[in-house]
């Protein structure tokens, strides 16, 4: 099976046009949404700032994560004191920053958070201690085998010489060599008002927090608009020698801007049942199932860990589920059954109010939606679940860790 | 000890909404749990939060817990038939069971709770699981230090309480499911229960769901020994660190007042020992409160952190002052409502007030009196500490072989 897609795939010749950055201009109004909540008793803020790899030289890989986490790194003890909590993530197109803060302090939380990103000098200390930490935390995920399968997947589904094929975050040597001087740069040319996308979600009123965020991301000028596409993988599968006792087998779908999500979501979730550990899979350790937007489309990753002779098997094996789901016919049987159970968990990964702005920026700024972060159930269908995993695009296939061959 | 457990009579408009509300209700019969309802409207999620007041029977203490080992495989997977999630704990206070899900649940979710009320009717292979986790709890008790220490201090502060674990002897009395059934028979009484919802979901809805309490069976036969378990003595544990801990009990101050002591103390401590594990601790259950301080110092600092310790709350009280008491207390009223801002950690603060005091108008009543702490309340609260000596314990660190 794996042998005929790849057949497949290499009849086309891979694009491999220059990476280009296409601005657009977005009012503040319309990059800021506000989900007003009775009764939810914190605010939660999220903040998508549009930079992130496409922007770093490949030398500096990694900047973006830095400049943000060293900008907020003084201002610490006065959040610390406010009792509020914030924590900095990269992706491949934004760096995000999460608030939550008492509704009485989200004010000056959220006032003094965008101060610091786009408008307090960056302390030279604050730098130079977040590379010491950040290299700390690289050194113990470099031979951590999961993050290993992430990098091995993001450079195979990418490509070697595309931004996002680079880890998000750098590595050693990238992180240690990046110089004050690059991040008060980077902050100053990447971290502005005009590229700030935000939710907000909690007990407070939609004109009160509009008007708030609105007096200080009020800017206009160049946003990058899908910072940078994906090109089809030059292979559609890859190995990657891992000292391990198991492989990492991780199959990648892309898909456009305006795929169906919670299809996409449903049926990732339907994988996770169908590829994880159970009376008839006792040989996988460990199995994951994510869908994750971006500008310019996204990507369904899969992944399971097993034993290194069964990897090709299990290879063959998410691709058959993964194309074969929506039309099984156990699904239709059980499709009522199914979406139920979907939804309750589904709901509980958007228990929490961060968890929800997170959700309603990554839809305003992936899509320029701001429609609630509770999906519509009652819309999801079996023939919606169908078309968007018809649309999905050609998989590409990663592998980490010992080879059977090698073995015997 | 049982507590009664009668709500205010305050009954909201059940369909209103608005932030913060809190509707709760009295039992309107023998039969009928006490409700409590937090609605939270934004987001199609429910969480319930069931508790029985705990009350093990002498000489069969642990029954609840090993009850509720038994009941919590049928209840999780239950709830996970519409993509909930379920939790059992053993409170100081309560037997409790907490499910989370689709408000559109609210129903399924409520039978699935029921369910857990019924008399347990093991088969051998269920029973013998059940009490073998019941079993290594007991153990953690014994092999972890900062349990080790607290249990010696809960067994100061409040001698007659046993482990929720219970103890090896009344174990082997829970084996016969005939004992554990009667047992089981003196725990359960409707009036016991209180419900507590947080979510989308209204008083009307949550009283109808749980109107149809199982019965109490009556049972009148006679258990084999109603004496008390003996509690047994903790073995020594093991440590690589001095843990040291002290115990103020405190039951007639003010919550409020005792919790912003507890923040000042750790702070100060915290700094004086900075290579020391410092956890000021308040405890607060149905029989009493108490301020309980636990150090854990590397071998070569035991005697600076005992200095330390026994010096600790004077320390702390003659540093008090308007700044730090309105830091303390903000920081306490922001970590509570971070704590509670998802709907099943919502239910679980107010079904603590609940199940502690019996009062469903607790946990607004501790967010006021935080909110309203000052210096002179403050200052009597530790001088109020100061005037017994506390109760101590310490695990000493094991020899170990120079690396």
């Amino acid at each position: 099976m794996i042998a005929a897609l790849a057949s497949r795939i290499a009849g086309s010749v891979l694009a491999t046009a220059a990476l280009a950055l296409s601005v657009s201009t977005a009012p503040a109004q319309q990059r800021i949404v506000v989900h007003t909540e009775q009764g939810t008793p914190v605010v939660a803020s999220h903040l998508l700032i549009a930079t992130g790899p496409a922007e770093e030289d490949p030398p500096s890989a990694g900047i973006a994560h830095l400049s943000a986490r060293a900008a907020l790194r003084p201002i610490g003890p006065a959040l610390d004191s406010l009792e509020a909590h914030v924590s900095v993530t990269s992706e491949k197109d934004a760096v995000g920053i999460s608030l939550v803060a008492a509704p009485d302090v989200w004010a000056e939380v959220s006032r003094r958070v965008i101060g610091a990103l786009f408008r307090d000098a960056a302390d030279s200390t604050a730098i130079e201690m977040e590379k010491r930490e950040i290299e700390a935390e690289l050194i113990g995920r470099q031979n951590n085998p999961s993050d290993a399968a992430i990098r091995a997947a993001d450079e195979a589904f990418f490509g070697t010489s595309h931004p996002w094929g680079r880890p998000t975050v750098g590595d050693r040597v990238t992180v240690r060599d990046i110089t004050v001087s690059q991040v008060r740069d980077f902050l100053r040319e990447h971290f502005t008002p005009a590229r700030a996308f935000a939710a907000v979600v909690g007990p407070i009123e939609d004109a009160a927090a509009r008007d708030h965020l609105l007096s200080h991301l009020q800017a206009s000028g160049p946003v990058p608009a899908g910072l940078v596409r994906r090109r089809r993988s030059a292979t559609s599968t890859s190995r990657t020698e891992f000292n391990s006792v198991t492989t990492w087998v991780t199959v990648a779908y892309p898909f456009s801007a305006a795929a169906d999500m919670e299809s996409l979501r449903l049926l990732s979730w339907l994988a996770t049942h169908e590829l994880g550990f159970g009376p008839t899979r006792r040989s996988v350790y460990d199995m994951k199932a994510t869908v994750t937007p971006r500008t310019s489309g996204g990507e369904l990753r899969v992944t399971v860990v097993v034993p290194p002779a069964e990897a090709d098997a299990w290879a063959d094996r998410i691709v058959d589920v993964v194309d074969g789901l929506a039309s099984s016919p156990r699904v239709a049987e059980e499709w009522d059954e199914l979406r139920r159970r979907y939804r309750g968990r589904r709901l509980l990964e958007l228990a929490s109010p961060e968890a929800r702005a997170v959700a309603a920026a990554q839809t305003l700024y992936t899509a320029g939606d701001t429609a609630s972060p509770i999906p519509r159930f009652e819309e999801l269908s079996i023939e919606r679940l169908r078309a968007a995993a018809g649309r999905l695009g050609e998989p590409v296939i990663m592998f980490l860790g010992p080879f059977q061959d090698e073995l015997d | 000890m049982l507590l009664a457990l009668y709500l205010s009579t305050t009954i909201a408009a059940a369909d209103t909404t608005g932030a913060d509300e809190v509707h709760r209700t009295v039992p309107p019969s023998r039969d009928a749990p006490a409700v409590v309802v937090h609605r939270q409207p934004s987001v199609p999620l429910v969480a319930l939060r069931l508790s029985i007041l705990a009350s093990d029977p002498p000489g069969f203490e642990g029954a609840g817990h090993l009850v509720q080992h038994l009941a919590y495989p049928a209840l999780r997977d239950r709830v996970d038939r519409v993509g909930g999630e379920a939790r059992f704990e053993r409170s100081a206070d309560a037997i409790v069971y907490s499910v989370t899900g689709p408000s559109e649940e609210l129903e399924f979710l409520a039978r699935a709770l029921l369910a857990t009320l019924l008399p347990p009717r093991p088969a051998a292979g269920q029973l013998l699981r059940a009490s073998q986790e019941l079993a290594e709890e007991r153990l953690a008790e014994w092999e972890t230090a900062g349990l080790h220490l607290r249990a010696a201090l809960r067994a100061k502060v409040f001698p007659h309480v046993a482990s929720a674990a219970g103890t090896s002897e009344s174990a082997r009395r829970l084996s016969d499911p005939d004992e554990l059934r009667t047992a089981w028979s003196r725990i359960y009484h409707p009036e016991r229960v209180s419900i507590v919802a947080a979510g989308a979901t209204t008083l009307r809805g949550v009283e109808a769901a749980f109107s149809d309490l199982p019965p109490a069976s009556g049972s009148e036969a006679p258990l084999t020994d109603t004496e008390r378990s003996v509690v047994e003595a903790l073995a020594p544990a093991e440590a690589t660190r001095g843990w040291l801990g002290l115990a103020y009990p405190a039951h007639d101050l003010s919550p409020a007042d005792l919790a912003i002591v507890a923040r000042l103390t750790e702070r100060a401590l915290r700094a004086e020992l900075p290579e020391s594990l410092v956890d000021v601790e308040h405890w607060w259950t149905h029989d009493g409160q108490a301020l309980v301080v636990v150090v854990a110092a590397p071998r070569d600092r035991i005697p600076e952190a005992r200095t330390a310790l026994g010096s600790a709350l004077r320390k702390a009280a003659g540093s008090v002052d308007s700044r730090s008491v309105a830091a303390a207390a903000n920081a306490a009223r922001r970590d509570m409502l971070f704590y509670s801002r998802t709907p099943d950690r919502m239910a679980e603060v107010i079904g603590r007030f609940v199940d502690r005091s019996g009062d469903g108008d607790g946990a607004d009543r501790f967010y006021a009196g935080i909110a309203a702490a000052g210096v002179p309340r403050v200052e009597q609260a530790f001088e109020s500490l100061l005037e017994h000596p506390p109760l101590l314990a310490e695990v000493p660190p094991q020899r170990l072989p120079g690396r």
